[in-house]
């Protein structure tokens, strides 16, 4: 599926799901199942957990269909709905947050080639990185978590996460300045490479 | 030497892939449980089927004769015969409770003076009203929704920009009437049950005394300097969902 075909594609999967089309609410599934696990978990922070809100948000995002207007962006409606469900897992566990984001032992795979840049990172620099985010304030780690992370847009970003795309921005910035202080350390290691 | 910046950028895109996120079985176990639902038929507007009628009529005044047509004409003051029929002929959901002026939901959107938002899970709103910089966005009641009371409105969202910080400006809200603190998406926030009528300050000091409108349950929070407000006949759980799907509306 091309890039650019992918819009025309998913409006076209919509309108079918939307008259009960259920092969075509799955391949919708299939596009966006990564993208919802991966919010759930940065909300509830349980791996099995997240899936089962992806799934739960998914059947409801089906039976809410017809509310969804069609020339809308499929992706930030269906996140927050996701969104939603991991929030109400939360409060009903009466539990706080204590999502602590770990590395792979082996890099996902499917990402873009490595620029020169990325190439010399080496696995103490990622920890570090990662240390990083995990102190940051939850209000800044959440905004960088969907920027960076997940790869979502300033827009989309928003929408997860209920505020205006200008708090995004501004809370993106802080965090930003937050991390650089933080990495200072290994800003420097790679410059000297 | 690239800047600062650009490089935790860099560092945090790369930390991206190597982060151990979990696998997603999710279409494994989603299409079995879809057979319990069918997508919700979108809701059916009453005015639908007048303006069907109408049209019907007014094209059988059409073929009927020239002087037919010119009738119409005259009646409708239009030449050349562009008939517009709008739903608005029906009184709009709330148009009884004193909201304010109707208006379209981008004319309120680009004069509100603040950013408006809508809770993306009940959908597009069936009634807007701006009553100076408050706005109102109301759904009729249905099966998810019901009406409180006699109004026939499901949901009152109500927005206005914050005069004062936090919820210390709620002065009362009528004897024995309970007051819940809440947290909505982070934001504090109060659930009132059963509440008629909230007095609050504003910045000056001045005591303003609200009527509810819909005499029923309502969750308050503030969020970026805007009040937000939302009056339903349904219990604080569900209000929740709905108050935590509230996000802006883009211009």
């Amino acid at each position: 599926m091309s890039v650019e075909g992918r819009p025309l594609i998913e409006q076209d999967l919509i309108r079918k799901a939307k008259r009960g089309d259920v092969e075509a609410f799955e391949e919708l599934v299939r596009i966006h199942q990564q993208i919802a696990v991966r919010v759930a978990f940065l909300v509830v922070g349980d791996r099995d957990a997240a899936d089962d809100v992806a799934q739960e948000a998914f059947v409801k995002a089906y039976h809410a269909l017809s509310r969804f207007r069609q020339e809308s962006p499929f992706r930030p409606w269906l996140l927050r709905i996701v969104r939603n469900e991991a929030l109400n897992l939360r409060r009903r566990r009466g539990r706080q947050e204590r999502l602590r984001l770990r590395l792979a032992n082996d890099p996902v795979s499917g990402g873009a080639a490595p620029s020169p840049e990325t190439t010399v990172i080496i696995g103490a620099d990622r920890q570090a990185v990662l240390d990083a985010v995990n102190e940051l304030p939850a209000r800044y780690r959440h905004v960088v978590a969907h920027r960076y992370l997940l790869g979502l847009s300033e827009a989309e970003t928003a929408s997860a996460l209920g505020i205006p795309a200008g708090t995004v921005k501004s809370r993106t910035a802080r965090a930003l300045a937050r991390l650089e202080r933080a990495l200072s350390g290994v800003i420097e290691g790679l410059d000297r490479e | 030497m690239s800047s600062p910046l650009r490089t935790v950028e860099t560092l945090l895109v790369d930390l991206a892939d190597h982060i151990e996120w979990p696998q997603a079985s999710v279409l494994d176990r989603v299409p079995g449980r879809l057979a319990e639902f069918r997508p919700e038929p979108p809701r059916r507007r009453r005015w639908i089927p007048v303006t069907a009628a109408l049209v019907v009529l007014v094209a059988a005044l059409l073929v009927l004769s020239p002087q037919a047509r010119e009738a119409v004409a005259d009646l409708l003051g239009v030449a050349g015969i562009e008939i517009e029929l709008r739903p608005e002929l029906e009184e709009a959901v709330g148009a009884g409770l004193d909201l304010g002026r109707e208006v379209a939901i981008g004319e309120v959107v680009e004069s509100a003076g603040f950013a408006v938002s809508v809770p993306a899970l009940a959908g597009e709103p069936d009634a807007v009203y701006l009553s100076e910089s408050q706005v109102n966005m109301v759904w009729a009641g249905g099966e998810s929704l019901p009406a409180a009371g006699d109004t026939g409105v499901g949901l009152l969202y109500t927005q206005f920009p914050s005069e004062s910080g936090g919820f210390g400006f709620v002065k009362g809200v009528g004897p024995g009437t309970p007051v819940v603190a809440v947290e909505v998406a982070g934001a504090s926030g109060l659930w009132i049950e059963g509440a008629h009528v909230i007095s609050r300050e504003d910045e000056s000091g001045r005591r303003i005394e609200e009527t509810l409108r819909l005499a029923g349950n309502v969750l308050m929070w503030e969020s970026d300097d805007v009040t937000h407000r939302i009056e339903t006949a349904v219990g604080l759980e569900e209000t929740l969902r709905i108050a935590e799907s509230v996000e802006p509306i883009s211009s």
